[in-house]
């Protein structure tokens, strides 16, 4: 019974700004907005980068939203985008994330085009083999060969030149499983050879702050609260867009989730100090 | 009813099956959570054998490039060298072949310990040497003046990773001396705090979970339910 009724509180906690539709602002992310200011200064039309949705149902619920606006912000501002992934179960996400934002850009007038401005791989086996070809291949249009539906990349604009891993300006991995992010680091010689941002889940970001404190890493997105933040600052940026309403609900119910678990652990703690049960 | 609305309806009842678990445990939860672990068993593999064995291995190795439409042609020291990776990988299953086959195993797994072996040995040089560069911070940050806080979290840093390496060399203290049973206090705490902000974190990553469903529920299940009535 009192395991239900706090349950039945947290449901509550968290129930309340879905059902009610109200928001509160996110707050201020130091890591998110380095993140955000370093793609806006560092990114221009025409930079060729990479989009690794390495992620699953399991962890779409933080990922998504990172992928989500990180892909907004590039196509706005024109980059070339090449999405892929190394896990299997993200295929549908690969599509829906992408075909999400070319309608809402196109709601907005901000035209982007399949084969022009950004290229669906698809997923790729064995990270390992595939990072190192990477660095060693002379034209990555030819290792990544076709997209998702078959179609040979050079029939694409996109493909038309071929290019090697000097000219990848960034490459952006969102994941939560365990090992991948080491993956990226080790087979790229990030930090040195190749600019690596990273989304994560709140499980991995005490272990991903290692890689950002050591330059590994350029920039890293901590869960919701990095994308709520990053969706913020492209309202700024970009003022006639539209918010990610669903976004920031997510964000808001999160906030009272935590405040209410907050709430159970300091009454946890004081009865247990009163000696009670 | 449309596909999109039946699979919106079908993943509604997907969510609230494996939530009735927390009032009690019940078949509609066991049937949905078999049918979760049936799927994604089963996604993996057929999706690398439909995507990339299949195209990419089988059909230019057994010549039905032309028949399949595919333009991917293996010349022939590639496609021995895919044929012994083949039957290596193979070798794996020896352990179900009677006993005087399945020291086969043993080949697959020097293989791939070895190759991990050569992964682990790269990872140190790209992964972990940097880091150990990185953790060699001044104590005192001139910017050009001293600034006293990064200084701070420099001292901070450096006294946390000195002090949690040397927790567990276990040989290294004196469980009597009194400076010995201080440090290992100093440094079990913040270890400790390092598992709070683990569990903390956590505990932000499920809410998030439950978030997301409860918008799904909300913004796509419901309206899908109304709609039919």
């Amino acid at each position: 019974m009192k395991l239900l009724a706090i349950y039945a509180g947290l449901i509550l906690a968290v129930g309340v700004p879905i059902f009610f539709s109200f928001y509160v602002r996110p707050p201020l992310n130091l890591a998110a907005d380095s993140f955000f200011k370093n793609v806006e200064e560092t990114i221009n039309q025409g930079d060729i980068t990479f989009l690794s949705f390495d992620f699953g149902p399991g962890t779409v619920a933080e990922n998504g939203p990172q992928a989500q606006v990180v892909l907004e912000h590039l196509l706005r501002k024109k980059a070339k985008v090449f999405i892929l992934s190394f896990y299997a179960l993200s295929q549908p996400f690969l599509v829906s994330i992408s075909k999400a934002v070319e309608q809402k850009l196109q709601k907005e007038g901000v035209f982007v085009t399949y084969g022009q401005d950004y290229v669906i791989i698809g997923f790729k086996p064995s990270p390992e083999l595939f990072l190192q070809s990477v660095l060693g291949a002379k034209d990555l249009i030819e290792l990544m060969g076709r997209d998702f539906r078959g179609t040979p990349l050079k029939d694409f604009e996109i493909g038309q030149s071929p290019f090697d891993y000097t000219a990848i300006k960034a490459w952006f991995q969102f994941s939560g499983l365990a090992d991948m992010l080491q993956t990226y680091i080790r087979f790229l010689e990030t930090g040195k050879k190749l600019k690596l941002y990273h989304g994560c889940t709140s499980i991995t970001v005490p272990e991903s702050y290692i890689y950002l404190d050591s330059g590994q890493i350029s920039g890293l997105l901590e869960g919701l609260a990095g994308s709520s933040w990053y969706e913020s600052l492209l309202s700024k940026y970009f003022p006639t867009r539209e918010p990610n309403q669903r976004l920031l609900l997510q964000f808001t119910s999160l906030t009272f989730g935590q405040l209410y678990i907050i709430f159970l652990i300091i009454l946890g703690n004081l009865l247990s100090f009163f000696g009670r049960d | 009813m449309s596909l999109e609305v039946f699979i919106v309806l079908l993943a509604g009842f997907g969510t609230l099956g494996v939530y009735s678990f927390l009032i009690k445990e019940n078949s509609f939860f066991r049937l949905i959570e078999h049918i979760f672990i049936g799927i994604a068993a089963g996604y993996t593999p057929f999706y690398v054998f439909q995507n990339f064995l299949w195209p990419k291995v089988f059909v230019p190795l057994l010549g039905l490039n032309e028949l399949y439409g595919v333009d991917v042609e293996f010349p022939t020291f590639e496609r021995l060298a895919y044929i012994v990776a083949i039957v290596v990988g193979l070798f794996f299953y020896a352990q179900y072949l009677p006993k005087r086959l399945q020291i086969l195993v043993v080949i697959a797994l020097t293989i791939s310990l070895a190759a991990s072996a050569g992964l682990a040995i790269k990872g140190i040089f790209t992964e972990l040497v940097p880091q150990l560069l990185s953790s060699f911070k001044p104590i005192l940050v001139f910017n050009p003046e001293f600034d006293f806080l990064e200084s701070l979290s420099n001292i901070v840093f450096l006294a946390t990773l000195l002090l949690c390496l040397t927790y567990f060399i276990f040989t290294l203290y004196s469980s009597e001396a009194i400076v010995s049973r201080r440090l290992l206090t100093v440094a079990k705490i913040l270890l400790l705090i390092c598992f709070g902000a683990f569990f903390g974190s956590t505990i932000s990553a499920r809410l998030s979970l439950l978030i997301e469903r409860l918008v799904f529920l909300k913004e796509e299940w419901i309206p899908a339910l109304l709609g039919l009535f």
